[in-house]
């Protein structure tokens, strides 16, 4: 086999693979109310997709999360006399050491 | 960090003016912003609740409160019913912002004993919560 017969032979496989590859279907079976949000997806353009998410947004709890237990930890309570107390320095200091663990 | 002192007081509680007009007095000096919140049911239709008394409720007790809190629940029941269904004013409230999150510390009850102590540690406090000195 000459060297131009091999080079035609690999030009056509590899014309061959990527019209497989690269080819697209007829007819997508696609729902109406999608069909825009996956053209904007395909042609790039997320800017309307991502703003309609910020105005509608969807937050995702996983099972076993306490969001309450979370919500009270932020709150300490304290009655009067314990911040009319001499020690109440040390346990400010405490308590923001506390945070700072927390927070890493 | 911004910090905010909100004060939780009835107009029927001479102990509230009090505290009131130390805390304005310190607003003014050191710039920390003080917001009083009436909390009565006596002038509103709607029921306007402090932020201490439902943690009086059992609901609170079970959820967050430690097991010596439990017992001594199950032990005076009605006390503490009545103490759910009254309100304890002046609640003082200081709240900042954490990276995000919402830190608050909640003070109930006030007395003249040691009170220039008591003003002087909650400036401290804020002045550790905003890292300058006030």
């Amino acid at each position: 086999m000459s060297v131009t017969a091999m080079n035609d032979f690999v030009n056509f496989v590899v014309d061959a693979v990527l019209k497989v590859l690269l080819r697209r279907p007829a007819k997508e079976e696609v729902s109406v109310s999608l069909a825009p949000a996956l053209n904007l997806v395909r042609s790039g353009e997320f800017a309307e997709l991502r703003g309609r998410h910020a105005f509608y947004p969807k937050f995702l709890v996983e099972e076993g999360m306490k969001v309450k237990g979370q919500a009270e930890g932020e709150r300490i309570y304290l009655s009067w006399r314990e911040l009319a107390s001499d020690k109440f320095f040390e346990d400010v200091e405490k308590m923001f050491e506390m945070l700072q663990k927390r927070k890493q | 960090m911004a910090v905010t002192v909100r004060l939780q007081f009835r107009p029927t509680c001479p102990r509230c003016d009090e505290l009131i007009e130390k805390l304005m007095e310190v607003s003014a000096r050191t710039g920390i912003e003080f917001i009083p919140e009436m909390v009565s049911t006596e002038l509103e239709t709607h029921l306007a609740s402090d932020e201490v008394h439902r943690t009086y409720s059992e609901e609170w007790m079970k959820e967050h409160g430690t097991q010596k809190q439990r017992a001594l629940y199950e032990k005076a029941k009605p006390l503490f019913k009545y103490l759910e269904d009254s309100s304890t004013v002046p609640v003082l409230i200081v709240e900042w912002d954490d990276g995000g999150k919402k830190r608050q510390i909640i003070i109930k009850g006030f007395s003249q004993e040691k009170f220039d102590i008591a003003v002087k540690n909650l400036i401290y406090m804020i002045s550790r919560i905003t890292l300058r000195s006030l």
